[in-house]
């Protein structure tokens, strides 16, 4: 059932990038220890590892390809481009990561929103019936330079849930919210999660109280631990299931645990004034030192008010005091604070944080099904960034590109690496390579005035708009019948690939390249026109085209089916006119994107 | 191949039929339906799983109407106003149950009717549970709560896998994986309309198959037409589709999702067209609550195409089918009264009342059965505006088939200190009386799903007594 070939590299651990986060001790091959014991823990077995830590390869700095280059960066960014492969051809991948680090936020989803979106474009904008939200987001995507911190906070959205089906138009102040926590930690991620009110509206804790006989709602407490923080079952570092005697899972807490919390999440009201002075923040997401203004009341941290809990309560073991009602409102305001601080770093510092976000922030970068070894160092990079500091994203993501089992293919489980690529990172990438615009840099997606466009882009997947707070897809999921379930592995994207979205994506693609164009307005207008200049020097030579295109699209798939079915298929097209040379390029991409080569990112 | 991309195909007017009756169905409809009927002969059975995604609140649904229990419940739940008791009408019910009564929620008036009718059975007091126990045994530690008991993913288990999490196979696939010779091909014998797709739709050999809201059906785009002006790339788009037995584990899933449009897409199509003026939606726009009963109730739609596979059913080649619905929002943390009494209810009653009239129409009352699931019942108490998850719950199942007008299961003693509720985690539920898998048997056995086959599909059967319950 599980392919047990192991790869032993007998290279000792040396490069630099990863010396950090596997400095912490020795992380041993466990894939044995939990097989057969319990057919419960099958459903949730990682893929073997494919080698143990101390046979870690060496992972050159510098990409060994174009491809590898190419595939590094269809997992860093939005969607590859030439330029940017020469550029970390030459500079290597620390470097171009330190790089991004550092580039501070140019845009932001609110600032578009806002000023940028209505006043370079107020026609779309102004469409009553075009979806903004999604809008400002492609335009960020597609454009912005910060495309690492922009695919953390899509990361990072995946796991934080909050969704326009609830949110509406406050959806984009979450989006900066994880843009903006994307480089920071997972403490600071925890604080503005909780005290935002846009997750607050989402999970129901606005005006949570246990006053005049009330419980308080447990929404947020239960789904904070279990798809924010630990998770449902104890974990190993290596995020494999710990077993009881009896070969069961064990779980992580209990209702117990749940009703106590929920007593910490009280008083957390949408209100001016208090102790939200300071915390509010203006469109282009800098904090505002003095603002009490009661319009920005989205823009703020919840404030901390009377109706918090004067209740002691425990969870995890921890006993957090209640409120002290004698004091004064801004002592309240200090000791509610306090007391969810206490909750959050319990959670932060609980032994299944780390591997439980670990798992599934690599899930959303580089593969479905990391061996445990990859999770066990990712992990560690979350407990210690080098420097003692626990949570830092930036170690994280760093450990989760740079890891050799995902940047070097000879250590990568054959036919196993990889993850099925979601239809928004398609889209993403369809206007990236496209160079997909309305002329003033914006990219829009679709109006219902346009009803069959705008159904299909909904049906297949809106970004921040899942139906539920479990993200579009379960990470344990695998189409029940299929090849990836019976090898007991998952692949938690094929849950929105179904014989009906899959069409979708077909019809999309063929649509949209057949108008030249991305984003459909009133009266079918096409909202942003491709510009072919990526491939238009190859275009008149149908291997050089083929090669191209597989190279930003498939980087690291097998090219034996699909480049000679390429270069045949731009061949019937005579390359001469220039109406040609752009139809030999939409053959090229629309067979490369319907096929499994481009949907199995690898 | 050009695709009009104006308004054609799934605009409102289309997407409604050309509805010559406000509140009914077309002359020509039934015509339609009544000849469909009499050619399939009878043998015919479905399931249609409408699943009250994210904790349906039973208690609000079906309210406790005698005055004890009535006011015990208003009191455990300040901010949640219940209809008035004066307002209520009490279900009647074959066999007494103890003085204690109850009624559906006047925003459910034609689920009312059905139940009245006989034709649709409550299913009172289910939940996930491995084995009987009392609430003596649960709180002395003798009887063990369901794993990871409250969360939405295991109470999704609970009832369509009855497994943990990530458990591949449900019981609506594996039903049809016992039935599937009854079926000239099986490529449409589990079927599935909207988002959100459930395991249990999936069996060891059955898969599931989408079905367009809108009625419409086509190849994959790219095939069967010139790719922008080459056949070449088009014969060589279908090669590449075609393949099997690819390297990646990944690559072969997503192959065979494609496979499966292009093997199923003719057939989908020609029933949707057989189908085009099947029971269209009402249009009339003076009806009640029009907006959230029929214009924007993508639920009633989707039973629409229910219906319209199932009246094409000749086409599709099957004689047992089970369909799987998602109906989302039902996780009422807050604002319970406005989403239920005013947005959920009105549809639910709509949507159902919509099925189980066109399934008469079409003379197949008695061939199909609709029934609902949901991961648990809320919590006894309100939070202020909402309620947290519980534990046991209730379900409708629907159908000419149904011995209905009847509550299956005993209506709960309110009393927050009585048998009836626990205290999990300070946290008060209601303790189910009735296993989740003795309610989903019958279900399964009524499709036709030999007794002695239900216990490989529900692992813990042969712990309750009786294993099926009698409302089919």
């Amino acid at each position: 059932m599980i392919n047990h070939k192991r790869l032993t590299l007998g290279v000792l651990m040396a490069a630099t990038a990863l010396t950090a986060s596997c400095g912490s001790g020795s992380v041993a091959p466990v894939l044995d220890a939990g097989l057969g014991a319990s057919t419960a823990a099958q459903s949730l077995m990682a893929a073997p590892s494919a080698l143990s830590a101390t046979q870690v390869p060496v992972i050159a700095d510098k990409p060994t390809s174009r491809v590898e280059a190419a595939r590094f960066l269809n997992q860093a960014t939005f969607g590859a481009t030439s330029a940017e492969v020469d550029r970390l051809m030459s500079m290597g991948y620390s470097a171009w990561i330190d790089e991004q680090f550092a580039l501070p936020r140019q845009q932001t989803f609110s600032k578009w929103m806002q000023v940028d979106g209505p006043r370079s474009n107020p026609v779309d904008f102004g469409d009553q019936n075009s979806d903004r939200e999604s809008a400002a987001w492609y335009t960020l995507a597609k454009g912005q330079p910060d495309q690492l911190r922009l695919r953390t906070a899509w990361a990072l959205s995946q796991i934080f849930v909050v969704s326009r089906m609830k949110v509406g138009s406050n959806i984009v102040l979450w989006m900066d919210t994880t843009a903006d926590a994307a480089f920071g930690t997972y403490r600071e991620m925890l604080q503005r999660m909780t005290f935002s009110p846009v997750m607050g509206q989402f999970l129901d804790y606005l005006q949570n109280t246990d006053a005049n006989g009330r419980v308080p709602d447990q929404n947020y407490a239960r789904e904070i631990m279990q798809l924010f923080s630990i998770g449902l079952w104890q974990l190993n570092p290596d995020g494999t299931p710990k077993l009881d005697a009896s070969g069961m899972k064990i779980p992580t807490y209990s209702q117990a645990d749940v009703t106590g919390l929920s007593y910490v999440f009280t008083g957390l009201f949408l209100q001016s004034g208090g102790d939200r002075v300071g915390t509010c923040r203006d469109d282009a997401g800098r904090l505002l030192p003095a603002t009490t203004d009661s319009n920005r009341l989205w823009r703020c941290e919840l404030s901390v008010w009377p109706y918090a809990s004067a209740r002691e309560h425990s969870f995890l073991g921890v006993t957090i005091p209640g409120v002290i009602w004698s004091t004064s409102a801004a002592g309240r305001q200090v000791n509610g604070r306090k007391n969810i601080g206490i909750a959050l770093d319990t959670l932060a510092n609980h032994q299944n944080t780390a591997p439980f976000i670990s798992k599934l922030m690599i899930q959303r970068f580089t593969t479905s099904n990391p061996s445990p070894a990859y999770v066990a160092r990712v992990a560690a990079a979350f407990n210690n960034n080098g420097k003692g500091v626990r949570g830092d994203f930036k170690a994280v993501v760093k450990q989760i590109l740079l890891d050799p089992e995902a940047r070097s293919p000879a250590v990568q489980t054959p036919n196993e690496f990889g993850k099925v690529r979601e239809p928004i990172l398609a889209i993403a990438q369809l206007n990236r390579v496209l160079n997909a615009s309305d002329g003033k840099g914006n990219v829009w997606a679709g109006s219902s005035g346009c009803r069959v466009y705008f159904n299909v882009v909904s049906e297949l997947e809106r970004p921040y708009n899942s139906a539920t707070v479990f993200n579009f897809y379960r990470p344990t999921f695998a189409s029940p019948s299929g090849k990836v379930a019976a090898q007991n592995m998952v692949a938690p994207e094929m849950q929105i690939t179904d014989t009906s979205t899959t069409l979708d994506w077909s019809r999309f693609l063929q649509q949209t390249l057949q108008r030249g164009g991305t984003g459909c307005g009133r009266g079918a207008k096409i909202q942003n026109s491709f510009a072919y200049d990526e491939f238009w020097a190859e275009s008149t030579n149908a291997e050089q085209l083929a090669d191209k295109v597989l190279l930003l699209l498939a980087p690291g798939a097998n090219w034996s089916d699909l480049r000679p079915a390429l270069i045949r298929s731009i061949n019937s097209i005579p390359g001469a006119t220039q109406a040609n040379r752009i139809d030999r390029i939409k053959i090229a991409i629309m067979l490369t994107m319907l096929t499994p080569e481009y949907r199995v990112q690898r | 191949m050009s695709i009009d991309l104006s308004a054609t195909g799934i605009n409102r007017r289309h997407f409604l039929g050309g509805a010559a009756l406000a509140g009914g169905f077309s002359p020509l409809a039934l015509q339609m339906a009544a000849s469909n009927a009499s050619a399939a002969g009878n043998d015919y059975k479905a399931l249609v799983c409408l699943y009250l995604d994210g904790g349906f609140d039973h208690l609000h649904a079906i309210l406790p109407s005698d005055p004890t229990n009535y006011e015990a419940l208003r009191a455990l739940r300040p901010g949640i106003s219940l209809p008035n008791r004066t307002n209520l009408r009490s279900l009647t019910t074959r066999a007494s149950q103890g003085g204690r009564t109850a009624a559906l929620h006047p925003m459910l008036p034609r689920m009312r009717q059905i139940y009245d009718q006989g034709k649709m059975a409550i299913v009172y007091g289910h939940g996930g549970m491995n084995a009987p126990a009392t609430k003596n045994e649960y709180m002395n530690g003798s009887a063990r709560l369901p794993s990871a008991a409250g969360s939405h993913n295991n109470g999704d288990a609970q009832i369509h896998t009855f497994g943990d999490d990530g458990t591949r196979y449900g019981w609506g696939g594996l039903a049809m994986d016992v039935l599937g010779s009854m079926n000239q091909d099986n490529l449409f014998a589990s079927m599935g309309v909207g988002p959100l797709n459930n395991a249990f739709s999936t069996g060891r050999t059955i898969d599931l198959i989408k079905a367009d809201i809108n009625g419409q059906a086509s190849n994959i785009a790219g095939l069967g037409a010139p790719v922008f002006g080459s056949t070449v790339a088009a014969a060589e788009l279908n090669a590449l589709m075609q393949r099997q037995g690819l390297s990646t584990a990944m690559g072969q899933d997503y192959a065979q999702v494609n496979r499966r449009i292009m093997e199923s897409y003719r057939q989908l199509n020609d029933a949707f067209n057989a189908t085009r003026n099947l029971a269209p939606l009402p249009t009339n726009t003076s009806l009640p609550n029009f907006r959230t009963a029929w214009a924007e109730n993508d639920i009633a739609a989707a039973l629409r195409t229910v219906a319209r596979c199932i009246s094409a059913r000749n086409v599709l080649r099957v004689n047992r089918q089970v369909f799987f619905i998602n109906m989302r929002n039902f996780d009422t943390h807050g604002n319970q009264v406005a989403d239920l009494d005013g947005r959920n209810f009105i549809r639910m009653d709509a949507a159902i009342g919509y099925f189980y009239d066109t399934m008469a129409a079409m003379g197949l009352g008695n061939n199909v059965t609709l029934f609902t699931t949901s991961e648990f019942g809320r919590s006894i108490r309100s939070n202020g505006s909402g309620t947290d998850h519980g534990w046991g719950g209730a379900s409708f199942v629907v159908g000419g088939a149904v011995k209905g007008g009847d509550i299956y299961g005993s209506l709960m003693d309110m009393a927050i200190n009585g048998n009836d509720i626990l205290n999990i985690g300070n946290s008060p539920a209601a303790i189910p009386t009735v296993s989740n898998q003795q309610y989903c048997a019958t279900l399964a056995s009524w499709l036709g799903v030999p007794d002695s086959v239900l216990p490989d599909i529900f692992p813990d059967l042969n712990r309750f007594s009786p294993s099926k319950l009698a409302f089919l």
